[in-house]
Parts: structure tokens; sequence; C-alpha cells
């Protein structure tokens, strides 16, 4: 779950980077445009859309931590990738195009290697789970036989 | 207090809101400017004179007790106006100003990025000034008499040093104008008669209107003379040769123009180099010389 999530921020990111550099969106409707693969991720960007839409004077970081409080039961993402999030959400839309898309792609590649840690440990586990399978099977196999 | 200067607050801090929502109230319609400088005192600007604005929102000829703007009210409006994306607002910024909802001005200034002499945008934002709008319908009803004769427009510049309504004047008279079945078309370089803000002009500048924004004077008028085939040109404060080009271009097409500029009187205004040339033959008919006289604005029409 992890993974996948990371995914999508990373998806997401990108999604922002092409409307920032391409359309110039505003914000709002950048956030709003963004679709994931999970709908946790997807609905966090959603939110905090239509917060900054609701209430003009809401700063980027306070729509975002809303957001993030309300989905918090379904996010499974680390610290660590909590932290990256939010250092590069709450610096969001604050600066010219030239800065923000360095944030973006500065989020960007820090996300990139939180998602091949996550998945090189996904693999561990997964080989670790698959091996202590095949130990309690042979253990059956030498105490039943 | 009016639902305009309600859409003020909405982008101002928590720490400054209260505060600034009780001069509204103190001030009404009198108040005309907000002023915010980063580490100074938060100043008010009405009608009756300039005030420090204290924490708890009353208006004081005084530094002392006063509200000290801070670096993150700056930040926080300046992201606010530029709706969390200034990345979206580039040329905004380097007009130097963001025309809101209500029509109501944030202009702003800091450390400026400039590129060969021009400055691109500015960064580090130290000050803010909001321009509250204030249109008032019917200003120009003593005077249209004047301005109209037998269907037709006359040419007619108004004049007056600052703060004395020029603006607000142009406005009514556009919207007249307009709402009489005449084609208006607005240069409108600082936004600030028909104040633009999506599209939509947040003044009543007249069913009839088109509105050019944020663009050099001298090519809005021309444009508009290609494109809208308008029948009226209204612009604020004539000041270089450029503009009076595209003026002559307009008197030369049969357009009326109805524009202002600086100044006390009319002999100053005719004999400035750049605008002399637009009071010859064909050109502008009538002058309205505003002056204050007993705290009163007062206009003066004369035929030129």
């Amino acid at each position: 779950m992890r993974v996948s999530q990371l995914d999508s921020l990373i998806n997401a990111l990108k999604a922002l980077d092409l409307s920032v550099s391409y359309s110039g969106a505003k914000l709002s409707d950048a956030l709003n445009e963004i679709y994931c693969s999970d709908s946790v991720i997807e609905n966090m960007f959603v939110k905090t859309a239509d917060y900054l839409r609701r209430d003009k004077g809401l700063s980027v970081k306070s729509a975002w931590s809303r957001a993030e409080r309300e989905s918090e039961t379904g996010l499974y993402l680390s610290d660590e990738d909590i932290a990256v999030m939010n250092g590069f959400i709450y610096s969001l839309g604050g600066s010219d195009r030239e800065n923000e898309l360095k944030n973006i792609r500065a989020a960007l590649a820090r996300l990139g290697v939180l998602y091949g840690e996550a998945r090189d440990s996904a693999v561990r586990c997964e080989r670790l789970y698959k091996s202590c399978g095949f130990l309690i099977g042979a253990m059956a196999a030498l105490i039943f036989f | 207090m009016s639902n305009r200067t309600e859409e003020i607050l909405l982008y101002m801090p928590d720490r400054a809101r209260g505060a600034i929502g009780n001069v509204v109230d103190i001030v009404s319609d009198s108040l005309v400017e907000l002023r915010f400088r980063m580490g100074r005192p938060l100043m008010a600007i009405t009608l009756g004179g300039q005030y420090v604005v204290t924490p708890s929102g009353s208006l004081s000829p005084d530094a002392s007790g006063a509200y000290i703007v801070s670096e993150n009210d700056i930040k926080h409006i300046f992201q606010a106006i530029c709706d969390n994306s200034v990345y979206a607002y580039t040329e905004e910024i380097k007009q130097g100003f963001i025309t809101i909802a209500g029509g109501h001005r944030f202009g702003f200034v800091g450390r400026a990025i400039s590129a060969n002499g021009v400055i691109e945008g500015f960064r580090e934002i130290s000050s803010i000034n909001i321009r509250i709008a204030h249109e008032v319908i019917g200003a120009a009803n003593n005077i249209m008499g004047s301005i109209v004769s037998g269907g037709r427009v006359r040419n007619t510049i108004v004049i007056s040093p600052p703060n004395m309504g020029k603006t607000t004047l142009l406005r009514d008279i556009a919207r007249q104008i307009s709402n009489n079945g005449k084609k208006v078309a607005i240069a409108d370089d600082r936004g600030e008669i028909a104040a633009v803000y999506r599209g939509v002009p947040q003044n009543d500048v007249g069913i009839n209107t088109d509105v050019i924004d944020t663009a050099p004077k001298g090519e809005a008028i021309v444009l508009l003379l290609r494109s809208m085939s308008p029948q009226v040109i209204v612009s604020d404060e004539l000041s270089t040769a450029s503009d009076a080009r595209a003026v002559l271009q307009a008197f030369g097409t049969g357009v009326s123009v109805i524009a202002s500029a600086h100044g006390d009187n009319l002999a100053g205004v005719r004999n400035r180099d750049t605008l002399k040339p637009l009071f010859g033959c064909g050109g502008f008919e009538l002058a309205i010389v505003l002056s204050r006289e007993n705290g009163e604005v007062v206009a003066d029409v004369s035929e030129i």
C-alpha cells in the first residue's frame, strides 16, 4: 500500500509539473485535475483544491493539513514520506514559475528515492514471506512424514 | 460594512482581520487605502486624512500602540491575492498590481527583478497598498448635458490634481454614455476605471462597453479602434506622447474621446508639450476642471 501511494504521489506531482509548466492553471484548478490510482491520495488533492476555492484567505498549508487529517485512516505513508510531502506542499504556490518547477522537481526526486526504498523493502518482505512459507511447509513435511 | 469592503477581509491574515474589520466599520465609505509596510505601522488613508491602525482596529494620529505589519502578514496577503498561485500571475506581478473581486486593487513593491532595464517582477514583497474601490453612480449627472449635445458625444478632458475623483467621474460618464446606446471602449491601463476581475468589470461601466486593461494606453487605444469599432473611447491620465498620438488617431477616425489628465487648470495641461496637439482643431472641445471648495469637489465646465 505504501508503494502504491508513493507511486500515486509521484504521478500527482508530475501532473502538477505539467500544469505549472504549460497551462499556468491556478493551484486549486491544477490540484482538482489530479487523477491517481490511489483514491485516498487523489481525494487529498481534491479536498485541498476544494478548501482553497471555498476560502480565499486559506493558506495551502492549512487546506492540505485539513485534507490530510480527514484522510489519516487510509494513509499508509511513513513519517518521512509525509514530512517530504508536507515540506513541499507548504511552499506550494508561493514562487514564480521557475522556482515553482524547481520545488516540484526537488520533491519528485526525494519521493523517487523513498519510492525506490519502499519498493526494495516490499520485494525483500515478499521474499522473506515466501521463504518462511517454504520453511513452514518443509517443517510440516518433516514432522508428519 | 458594505459587501464590497467585506471582500478585502477574505484576503487578510487572521491576525489583522479583526482590526481591519473594525476600521472598515468606523470609516465605512470614506476609506480610500490600506497600507501594509513590513515592520512598520499599518496605515489607513481616508477622505479625512491618514491614520495609524491599532491592533483593536481604532484609528490613531500617531504611531504609538500601532499594529505593526509582519513579514507573515505581507506573505499571506500576497499569496491570497495570487490565489496561492504566484507562478500564474507573472504578468500581473510585472504590472505591480492585482485586482480582486469587487474591484479593489492591491499594489505591491519589493526587491525588483530586472532584465535589460525592465522590471520583470518582484520578490521579497515589502509593501502592499490596497486601493478600495468606490464607484459613485450618478457622479456625472450634472455635467452630462454638456458632454452629450445633439446626440453627439463631445471630446472632453477632465483635469484635476490627484484624489479629486477624476476616475470616478470618467467611470460614470462611460456608464451613462454606454447605457444610452453608444459603443464605449475603455483603455484601462491601471485597472481603476472598470476594475476587471476574471473578465468581468467589477464597476458598472455600462452594458455597451468593452475594456482593455493592464495594457499601455497608447497601444490599447489603437487596438480598440481596430477591433471594437467604438463610438467613444475613455482613458484615464493621458501623459505621454504615445498616449497623445493614439488619441489623435481616434480624433481622426471620428471617434469621440473622454479622457483625464493630472493638473490644476486647463492652461497648465494644454501647454504641456506632450498633450498640446490634442487641443487644436478637431481635438478636445470641453474641459472639466475639478477642485475642492469648502471640502466639496466642484466641477468647472468650460468650452475649449
